[in-house]
């Protein structure tokens, strides 16, 4: 590409992400309260699919347990509240760290298998957490849920449990969703600027090229034993922290947000997105948000003559659509926009240049 | 002094014995040649060296150290770099990112220090560096393309820049002129010896192309099927009799 045709493309960058940072900061002064926690709500989303990207779009590990380690951080997090009344950021870091040493015990299986048997070990996690959760239901309340709570004087001066909210300070003159909001999406951010340090770094040119050659990797001098490991471990303390805020923002953890479905969605976020991007595990959060909180609400309850629960199917639907993009578009959002650009830049350049020019900034393989 | 030191170096797989009590030494500063017929063992002995392949007995010393007793991914750290006969290279990074992936034994950051940039300094070294070899063969131009759907010659030299931005002691390389046009294989002799004289390089070549061994080794050993059946300058290897037999009785030259 040309000199000029960087520069324009810096700057169009430059353009359109300033757009975004001002409509992701001005959504909580447009939209209402309900659609202000709805959003709040896909951050975590957005958390879980990012450290689930790490793991399988630049490191080729797969996982479908993620919905076990997002819930690992949610009850960490929900003790560590209940018990020891810590702050909520200190809370949710805690519960990055416990996530972080669970990742690398998931993870340690991956030194001796790969691939498929990975996925499988994954999958035992994913199906078994719950039932964890139930035998343990003592602690964890099992599928009825534990609430998160705090004792706090109510108005007739008795203290009284009551479920912890994320209270906005008073020189703010926000209200608490919208406080809620900034505070967690100032979280994600920060993830998502270390994870974007980290895959332009040394370690993320070793998670890639362990990726798509391991003996390459290992003749450079890269252990990846302990590439793999980490990786699994910072990937599974990104999920946590989206399973602390998701339980921060519930006031409530129960064994059925954890399941195998969660696991999916996840993966789900990160294909839809466009996996081994950064930007993609966002977009394919919001994507899946919009899914969940606009599509389905419209679906129908019972779809005559046949009285589908049209609602109960959006697993299956979301499936469905996963498989179909995997078809029609593999690199997600994110690599489907990188084609396009590429192929408007070689438009703008035809007339100038004469002959056509390959493009450069194609979608990665 | 010799610098890598092969004895008695025994490979099987299975039935098969791909290296059959191998022994040699390269001394300091040599170019050195590994030939033979396909399957005579030569990238075999390249994989021992790399740690890949584990010799059922024998010993490799590398300036004096035992290099069976170290992991694989030590030996990029211990000096010794490699190009791969049917090509190594990361589709998914670009061509840059590809040399600086040789680089890693050579720097530090780690999760850490990457994540939070604390990696600065190191960056733009490794990346001067990566840029500087990609410049010294001829690639400065591709640094930020992919490096997938690039000719099979270019994506050999971009191997050459990965191992050698590690400023290796040893190098070796497998098969480097395969592929490559006669004007290319003249060019990348006259590379890579210069490339040894600037960097005190010591290389150990596997090459089929007869005109560039014979041009460019001090000294040379022929295999066949697993075993050394010649050794010496080039000269001397070309005239000897068990040598031409292995190749089916035709003259050196023309294979
Ligand atoms: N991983 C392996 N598993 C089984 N057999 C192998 C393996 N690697 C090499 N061999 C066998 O060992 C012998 C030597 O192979 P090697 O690749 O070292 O030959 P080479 O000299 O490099 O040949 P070429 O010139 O064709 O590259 C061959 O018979 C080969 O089939
Ligand atoms: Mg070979």
């Amino acid at each position: 590409m040309s000199a000029a045709g960087r520069l324009r493309d810096t700057r169009s960058i430059i353009v359109v992400s300033g757009v975004l940072v001002v409509v992701v900061l001005a959504l909580p002064q447009v939209l209402d309260a309900f659609w202000t926690r709805r959003i709040t709500l896909w951050i975590p989303l957005a958390l879980a699919a990012l450290g689930l990207n790490l793991l399988t779009g630049y490191n080729g590990q797969i996982s479908v347990g993620h919905g076990a380690l997002y819930g690992v951080g949610a009850y960490s997090t929900a003790l560590i509240l209940n018990e020891w009344k810590w702050p909520q950021l200190a809370a949710i870091a805690a519960s990055a760290v416990i996530c972080f040493v669970a990742g690398v015990a998931v993870g340690l299986p991956a030194l001796r298998i790969k691939g498929l048997y990975l996925a499988l070990v994954t999958l035992a996690v994913a199906t078994l957490f719950p039932q964890v959760l139930e035998q343990f239901s003592g602690t964890t309340g099992g599928s009825a849920g534990l609430a998160i709570t705090n004792q706090e004087m109510n108005r007739r001066g008795v203290l009284a449990d009551r479920a912890i909210r994320v209270e906005a300070p008073t020189w703010t003159g926000l209200a608490d969703d919208q406080w809620a909001y900034y505070v967690f999406l100032a979280v994600a951010a920060l993830c998502f600027l270390v994870v974007r340090n980290l895959v332009r770094s040394r370690v993320g040119r070793s998670m890639i090229a362990i990726r798509d050659n391991e003996v390459a990797a290992e003749v450079s001098g890269v252990n990846v034993a302990i590439v793999k490991v980490l990786t699994f471990g910072v990937s599974a303390a990104l999920a946590g922290v989206g399973g602390a805020i998701f339980a921060i923002l519930q006031a409530r953890v129960s064994s059925g947000s954890f399941t195998l479905v969660a696991s999916l969605y996840f993966l789900v976020a990160v294909v839809v997105g466009g996996s081994a991007s950064i930007a993609g595990p966002a977009i394919g959060a919001v994507a899946i948000g919009l899914f969940q909180d606009v599509v389905t609400p419209a679906l129908p309850e019972s779809v005559t003559p046949w009285d589908l629960n049209a609602k109960a199917a959006t697993p299956l639907i979301l499936g469905t659509m996963l498989i179909l993009l995997m078809l029609a578009a593999p690199g997600g959002i994110v690599g489907s926009a990188r084609q396009l650009r590429a192929r408007l830049a070689v438009r703008a350049q035809r007339p100038a240049d004469g002959p056509i020019p390959t493009p450069t900034t194609g979608g990665t393989p | 002094m010799s610098l890598l030191e092969v004895e008695d170096v025994e490979v099987r797989f299975g039935g098969v014995v791909a290296l059959a009590n191998l022994t040699f030494s390269i001394a300091a500063g040599e170019i050195f040649a590994l030939i033979g017929p396909n399957g005579a063992g030569k990238t075999t002995l390249f994989n021992v060296v790399s740690r890949l392949y584990q010799p059922s007995q024998g010993a490799v010393r590398f300036a004096g150290t035992d290099l069976l007793a170290l992991p694989a991914h030590r030996i990029a750290a211990s000096g010794i770099a490699r190009t791969f006969q049917n090509l190594a290279l990361i589709p998914g990074l670009s061509v840059l990112d590809n040399v600086a992936v040789g680089a890693h034994a050579a720097t530090s950051a780690g999760f850490w220090r990457s994540g939070l940039r604390l990696n600065r300094g190191e960056e733009r070294r490794v990346r001067a560096d990566a840029l500087g070899l990609l410049d010294r063969l001829g690639l400065a131009d591709l640094a930020q393309r992919p490096c997938a759907g690039l000719p099979y010659g270019t994506l050999k030299r971009i191997e050459l820049a990965r191992a050698m931005v590690a400023r290796p002691r040893l190098l070796l390389l497998d098969e480097p002129a395969a592929g490559l046009t006669h004007a290319e294989v003249d060019e990348l002799g006259g590379v890579i010896r210069s490339l040894r004289d600037e960097h005190d390089l010591t290389v150990l070549l596997v090459e089929h192309h007869m005109g560039m061994v014979m041009g460019i080794s001090d000294n040379v050993v022929v295999m066949d099927l697993g075993a050394k059946i010649a050794e010496g300058p080039p000269a001397d290897v070309q005239a000897n009799p068990a040598v031409i037999a292995a190749y089916l009785g035709a003259p050196v030259e023309e294979v």
